[in-house]
């Protein structure tokens, strides 16, 4: 298969895999017990009333002319208003979107730092203690929820050394020392559990470059481990990462999401948090297809990149599925 | 060190399943009634752990969350297998457009984030201890398709099977005989993992107030209302996370060990 079919074979599972979320999303919404607009205007609500919204709503349409256009509404960019304060979803988004976007970049970045070299630490020095601690400690950190992670970052930094703020958030704009301050615990945090299931990657990444007849080579004209390693393992080892940490951004996201509650940080996670106890049903359509648009768009970006990288991928023999 | 990792994860998990069988018919103190005289005390005697805000003996309400824990570790699984397994030995069996199909619709749940499709759920249905289990077990379909469809393929195509087929076995028979009995071990290995994914999934619901609700101790919701008292009781905060990090690494353990145990193949080369 050549390189522009397979580009376009990967569009096809994009869009295929948008219309299946959407409508994913769209029948679980049309789940809800009883009368959506019964719900939305309370029992108290007189009859007429109820009619007026569930024509206002479309709900008086048949099921699949009212999924044509709630997608034909997102493809204009309107993911829905809020039955509370009628504002549209978009605009709820936005302010928050800053937030959410900052700490998946350092939590992404963050555990990409710790991950390498952990990582090579333990491919390198596999047959010694630090190679086994780098090891367990990576199995440890997989088991340990986030939001604990969080907590116990609270207790020790905030609680116990009073270094950092326990919770809360500056804008950048506002007060740029202050916005630092306050995302280095929930940044760190994130960027820390991810780190450990990235480091189990970067390892078995690591440990194939050490078979490859190249890092032999370069061993045996005198370079060291580390050098064979930084100068060719790092780039060959890169290439299967990236679609590694494509697959890590959706579970940063839902980390980011989790950590933002752990800290109060006025992100996407807590707006979605605030709806679903206010049973803003349309808000939480709304922002979870917005999320999802996300997830889908940067991994199909990410495979794309990857297709394009990879010079084995040109070839008409190599990496397909 | 295989072995280690094996003894490692069946101690860990047994240790959960003890505390769960324990706390059928004895616990310290009532983990559901509220104590006014007793709130926050520290670890001591008699309340080992001490007590929560509502002056709830914690040691009894850690050994009731593990029981929580592994009913909704047991039930997601169950879903995510008894609908997973299936499709996925269909997929491998049948093959054609209906694996292209099985496999599609399985790449679309599995790039749905759980937690996203938990949130969904629970804001049409309510928290729940339910509506937890159905999104963790939905989620987690995916992955137990693809180990079957993996496994069934590799069946299908042993000499076993072809010389069952040309014997005159059936679709069905085949199946049965020949293809459920040989995926089973990595089927295992996927619930064990899932399990860790399942404990890890509920606990974060229950703490964001997606799952199980107060007063029904689970260590998620106890993490939460511990979180209010970090500057007054912060060692409140370590217990269920310490039990959560407990469960999930002796399920990984246990399912990363059964895998070299099962299969000396998968065995990394040391």
């Amino acid at each position: 298969m050549g390189l522009s079919l397979r580009l376009l074979r990967r569009f096809g599972v994009f869009v295929a895999s948008l219309l299946g979320a959407s409508l994913l999303i769209f029948l679980v919404t049309k789940a809800l017990p009883g009368d959506v607009a019964q719900v939305l205007l309370g029992t108290d609500a007189t009859p007429e009333a109820v009619a007026a919204l569930r024509s206002q709503l479309g709900l008086d349409q048949p099921l699949a002319v009212q999924y044509f256009s709630w997608l034909g509404g997102l493809l204009t960019g309107d993911f829905g208003h809020s039955h509370l304060s009628g504002d549209p979803v978009l605009s709820l988004l936005a302010p928050r979107i800053a937030v959410t976007l900052w700490l998946v970049g350092i939590g992404l970045i963050g555990s990409i730092l710790l991950a390498i070299p952990a990582g090579m630490i333990a491919a390198l020095k596999r047959r010694s203690w630090a190679g086994t601690l780098v090891s367990v400690g990576a199995q440890i950190g997989i088991a340990i929820p986030v939001f604990w992670g969080g907590i116990l970052a609270v207790v020790v930094f905030a609680v116990w050394l009073r270094w950092l703020p326990a919770n809360g958030y500056v804008p950048l704009l506002t007060n740029p020392g202050q916005w630092a301050l306050h995302l280095i615990l929930p940044g760190l945090t994130l960027a820390g559990v991810q780190a450990a299931v990235l480091t189990r990657y970067v390892r078995s990444a690591f440990l194939e470059v050490l078979n490859e007849d190249y890092y032999r080579t370069a061993r045996s004209v005198g370079w060291t481990p580390m050098r064979a390693l930084l100068r060719h393992g790092l780039r060959n080892a890169a290439i299967s990462l990236v679609t590694v940490v494509g697959l890590q951004l959706s579970s940063v996201l839902v980390g980011a999401i989790v950590v933002e509650t752990v800290f109060s940080l006025p992100g996407l996670g807590s707006l979605l948090l605030d709806a679903v106890a206010q049973r803003d049903l349309f808000v939480v359509q709304g922002t979870v297809m917005f999320l999802v648009l996300a997830v889908l768009t940067i991994s199909a970006l990410v495979d794309f990149s990857y297709l394009l990288i990879d010079p084995r991928q040109r070839t008409s023999h190599g990496g397909a599925r | 060190m295989k072995r280690a990792q094996l003894v490692t994860g069946l101690i860990l998990v047994g240790a959960v399943i003890v505390a769960a069988l324990i706390s059928l018919v004895w616990t310290p103190y009532d983990p559901i009634q509220v104590v006014p005289g007793q709130r926050l005390l520290g670890p001591g005697w008699p309340h080992l752990l001490g007590t929560d805000g509502f002056g709830i003996d914690i040691f009894s309400r850690l050994l009731v969350g593990a029981r929580t824990t592994l009913i909704v570790g047991i039930i997601s699984v169950g879903i995510a297998a008894v609908i997973g397994v299936p499709l996925g030995m269909l997929a491998g069996q049948v093959g054609g457009w209906l694996d292209q199909l099985v496999m599609r619709v399985s790449d679309v749940v599995y790039a749905f984030p759980a937690l996203l499709l938990a949130i969904l759920l629970a804001s049409v249905f309510g928290a729940s201890t339910l509506t937890a289990m159905v999104a963790i077990g939905v989620a987690s379909i995916p992955a137990f398709a693809r180990v079957a469809r993996a496994g069934t393929l590799q069946v299908v195509a042993s000499d076993f099977v072809l010389a069952a087929r040309g014997a005159g076995t059936s679709r069905w028979g085949i199946a049965v005989r020949h293809v459920g009995p040989n995926i089973a071990p990595v089927v295992g290995v996927q619930a064990s993992v899932g399990f860790a994914t399942a404990i890890l999934a509920e606990a974060a619901l229950s703490y964001l107030g997606l799952g199980t609700p107060r007063p029904t101790p689970t260590w998620g919701n106890m993490l939460r209302d511990a979180q209010q008292y970090l500057f007054v009781a912060p060692l409140q905060a370590v217990w269920p996370g310490l039990a959560i990090a407990v469960a999930v690494l002796g399920f990984n353990l246990l399912g990363d060990g059964l895998r070299d145990y099962l299969d000396p193949r998968l065995r990394e080369v040391p």
